[in-house]
């Protein structure tokens, strides 16, 4: 399936406006010693229906009918509106707004969603998005350096993994050394070994975390004192905020995060959303696009991208980060999601997900199973099951029961799963 | 149509909802945690208000189905619309990325397959497909080269960097604390080989190369060049932001490159979303291939399997598997273009641009003379002489109906407009474009005023943007309900 529009008259009558007789004499600055003699060896083209033919034969023994896994993606439900919106081909297809008098459209709604993001976390700002968690938290750890010129930094266990895999990866480059608190018998970072702050220049804890445990943010502040260390905090779940605080009412410099929860697929993984917000001291030192608020010739108000000055294209090696997209699109996705809820809709269905899975691991309690922290959570949580080989029965019955970390299963409930479901998940492991 | 549309918070009360809640069966669980949340309020609206709200924002933007869009450097091609139905399909759409890999046998044949496919392309050895964006893969290959020379125990701290090269590119290298070292490009245009030879010895780990690079041409050198870093010992990167020229007439790998990033969404026509999700894959050199993030995908001839045991990787990028969706369409595009396809791609984007190059040059001043690959540079020498601005000429596109260039870019050229058609635009659409620019030169030079007043017939007109990054205003402000 080809994409071009010229016939081969055209191409003559181009060659010949141009002076060339050929078009591989429009590659005559490539020296011939590096030119390709044969053709790439590629699978041959396929038609529009062999290719969806194929896509839809390989895709068709992927993901299952009912999945427990969370651990930074969840299952939440989309809002057909959503991809229907998104598929407008003025969001899809449209670019950077680098021209604000045509691109108001990506334009308002970005500064629509920094505002809903900013409410949400209780934060004084939110840039227009990250690549995705995992990268906006490693990004706020090293602005945290930048700010305190420090080069060690405390993270808590209860981090995603992958998140501090993350991180290390980004420390390897920033030279930055980590420090990692353990977790309690509740499943809360034990703030006990907290290294003298003196010369750490940040403490990021993550609350729902790794566990679904919620942690004790309110001791931070309390701990960081008069040192000069930045408060980051991180989340998987944000839809936890509609029924916990959010990371502003802990005092938070920076919250930083997955915002996938919001309307946008799982899609093994990506894209999703990296969510960065931040206390407006750091304005000037904070990575990724902004929008903001002006006007035009006539004083009419619209917004454009500001603080530039920030980024790479102009700063370029003392830029405050390498970033040089966003992720546009899964934007409009939230914002769109945040409008069909708002605060209401997200309380509300925080408080169905919290209520499923205080169900769920309750019942799972009455059969047997063990948690593993005794802290509270949101919709996600740890346990060791009495017989766990009867999980197998689960995934036969295409139920994928939690993700399995050792001997134990964490497991996310979220407003997809009926009392059906969560009944049908005790039977069959054998609930009383 | 001009219209207005408010902001969502100035669309009345915002009590009602547009959300299918379901039903709650199971019992209510109290919690009286210190950690419940206070009040908030955040306004929300039924389903077809905000269908209206974001359709009506929508219009006021431009994107590739609009019309041409020729940014320099971004590749805006046509994105098929089969793609958006197979990122649809529910086994890949509702796939998690933590379920086991014998249930993810289809996206992993999808990321494995698209590594192999990229790998031919470039002549690379190893691939990457967790890097979200171009960026992010420069920013993965520096921390390679960082760990490479760990491993040899050689402290190299600097990397040198032509001065056309995207912003990115230093930025990237800072963040993994080597020292930026600027090459000046000759007068021609081209980094030399002699120069390169000057700035390398063995402090230096490396030098990234944009080739073809951000004035639109091919580094003839680029052979020599890479030969005289790894004389030194050093490592070559490669920037594949324009990848698209070379498309079935080279392979990278053969120029000597070490490690590179390839923009899918540009050169493989997934679509940029209004800012994104891109990705930016890496291919890799074998000396290169240990240091690779982890996971990795593998194929042991019967499954396809994510591959932990990385022992010397730099580590892992992105929280997942990168952005899964986005290699998914790339995937698809190489899948129904073939080699053959591919090979017409690079030959009639560069047929484009070169004809908007003759037929404009006449009109706009060309600051370099070498043909032109798939992207041509202007400068606003001719016109500013009269006044007008590269600023000026852009927004008399835009009342036109036309998005403009990348203008200001690369900086190295001042009021520079860098245009790139892509193989997409029919004769009938180049001519089109070549007939405005013409007119906005004329315009410039008996009525130039009105260039300096557009845009007019866009929903709003010129825009301050002084005034925004004078004055920060980064949220609106929604009154609560209490």
């Amino acid at each position: 399936m080809s994409y071009i529009s010229h016939s081969e008259d055209d191409i003559r009558k181009m060659l010949q406006e141009i002076g060339v007789d050929s078009i591989s004499e429009l590659f005559r600055s490539i020296p011939e010693t590096l030119k390709l003699s044969g053709p790439l060896k590629l699978p041959p083209a396929l038609s529009e229906w062999e290719l969806i033919d194929y896509m839809e034969r390989i895709s068709s023994g992927d993901g299952v009918n009912k999945s427990y896994l969370g651990g930074g993606i969840y299952n939440h439900y989309i809002p057909s509106i959503i991809p229907y919106l998104t598929s407008r081909s003025e969001f899809l297809t449209s670019y950077t707004p680098y021209q604000p008098e045509i691109s108001q459209g990506t334009l308002q709604a970005q500064f629509e969603f920094q505002t809903y993001i900013s409410y949400l976390l209780g934060m004084d700002y939110s840039n227009a998005s990250m690549y995705d968690g995992a990268t906006s938290f490693a990004e706020g750890v090293l602005l945290s350096s930048r700010v305190t010129k420090s080069n060690k930094v405390v993270v808590s266990r209860g981090i995603n993994p992958n998140y501090l895999e993350v991180l290390k990866t980004y420390c390897f480059g920033a030279e930055l050394e980590i420090i990692e608190l353990e977790l309690d018998s509740s499943g809360k970072t034990d703030f006990s070994k907290l290294p003298n702050l003196e010369d750490i220049a940040s403490i990021s804890v993550q609350s729902p975390n790794y566990y679904g445990v919620i942690e004790d943010q309110d001791k931070i502040r309390p701990l960081i004192g008069s040192y000069s260390t930045l408060f980051i905090s991180v989340f998987t779940e944000i839809l936890s905020f509609g029924l916990y605080k959010p990371p502003g009412d802990y005092g938070a410099d920076i919250a930083c995060g997955e915002g996938q929860s919001l309307g946008i697929s799982k899609s093994y993984g990506g894209p999703s959303l990296g969510i960065f917000a931040f206390n407006q001291k750091y304005l000037r030192q904070v990575p990724g696009r902004l929008v903001g608020q002006t006007l035009d010739k006539n004083g009419k108000r619209c917004f454009s991208l500001t603080l530039a000055t920030r980024e790479q294209h102009i700063r370029r090696e003392r830029a405050t980060s390498n970033i040089c997209s966003n992720q546009g699109l899964c934007v409009v996705s939230a914002i769109i999601y945040l409008s069909l809820l708002g605060s209401e809709g997200i309380k509300k269905l925080a408080k169905i997900n919290f209520n499923n899975a205080e169900y769920l691991k309750k019942r799972i309690i009455e059969a047997g199973g063990r948690l593993k922290y005794t802290g509270e959570t949101f919709n996600e949580f740890c346990v060791e099951f009495h017989q766990p080989e009867r999980l197998k029965k689960l995934e036969e019955l295409g139920v994928i029961p939690g993700y399995k970390i050792g001997n134990y299963y964490l497991i996310a409930v979220t407003e997809k799963f009926s009392r059906k479901d969560l009944d049908e998940y005790i039977d069959v492991i054998g609930g009383s | 149509m001009n219209y207005n549309e408010p902001l969502l918070w100035e669309k009345g009360e915002g009590l009602t909802t547009g959300y299918s809640f379901p039903k709650e069966s199971v019992p209510q669980t109290e919690s009286n945690s210190r950690h419940l949340r206070d009040n908030f309020f955040l306004p929300s609206f039924s389903e077809p208000v905000v269908a209206r709200h974001f359709t009506r924002l929508s219009t006021w933007n431009y994107g590739v189905d609009t019309d041409i869009y020729p940014l320099g450097s971004c590749t805006m091609k046509y994105n098929p619309k089969i793609h958006e139905r197979i990122a649809q399909l529910k086994g890949f759409s509702d796939s998690h990325p933590l379920q086991d890999d014998n249930y993810s046998q289809g996206a992993l044949e999808i990321l494995y397959k698209t590594g192999e496919y990229l790998k031919e392309i470039t002549g690379m050895d190893d691939v990457t497909l967790q890097p979200a964006a171009g960026a992010h893969g420069e920013l993965v290959s520096m921390l390679m080269f960082k760990k490479y020379f760990k491993e040899r125990e050689e402290n190299r701290t600097t990397v040198l960097i032509p001065d056309s090269a995207h912003g990115t590119n230093p930025a990237s290298a800072t963040m993994c604390g080597f020292k930026v070292k600027v090459v000046p490009i000759n007068s021609d245009g081209y980094l030399m080989p002699e120069v390169v030879e000057k700035y390398m010895d063995e402090s230096v780990a490396g030098i990234m190369i944009t080739n073809p690079g951000t004035l639109g041409l091919f580094e003839p050198y680029i052979k020599e060049i890479c030969d005289i870093v790894h004389s030194k010992g050093g490592l070559v990167y490669g920037d594949g932001a324009n990848l698209n020229p070379l498309l079935g007439q080279i392979k990278v790998g053969d120029c000597g490159i070490d490690a590179m990033h390839i923009n899918l969404h540009k050169t493989f026509s997934t679509p940029h979303g209004g800012g994104g999700p891109g990705a930016g894959p890496v291919c890799v050199k074998k000396l290169l291939s240990d240091y690779l993030p982890s996971p990795g995908v593998k194929f042991n001839g019967t499954n396809y399997y994510m591959d932990y045991n990385n022992p010397k990787s730099i580590g892992r990028v992105h929280g997942f598997n990168g952005n899964f969706s986005v290699v998914l369409k790339a995937c698809s595009f190489i899948l129904s273009q073939g080699a053959e396809g591919l090979k017409k791609i690079s030959e009639v984007a560069v047929l484009n641009a070169n004809y908007v190059r003759v037929k404009l040059s006449e009109f706009y001043h060309i600051p370099y003379s070498a043909d032109s690959m798939h992207e041509v540079l202007f400068t606003d020498k001719y016109q500013k002489k009269i006044g007008i601005s590269t600023l000026d000429i852009a927004k008399g596109l835009i009342d036109r109906g036309i998005h403009p260039p990348t203008i200001y870019f690369p900086l190295v050229v001042s009021d520079a407009f860098l245009l790139e058609p892509t193989e997409n635009e029919s004769l009938k659409s180049l001519e089109h474009l070549i007939d405005i620019f013409i007119d906005i030169a004329k315009e410039a030079e008996y009525n130039s005023q009105k260039l300096k007043d557009a845009p007019t017939k866009s929903v709003i007109n010129r825009v301050d943007e002084t005034l925004a990054a004078r004055h920060p205003v980064l949220k609106g402000e929604i009154l609560g309900r209490d």
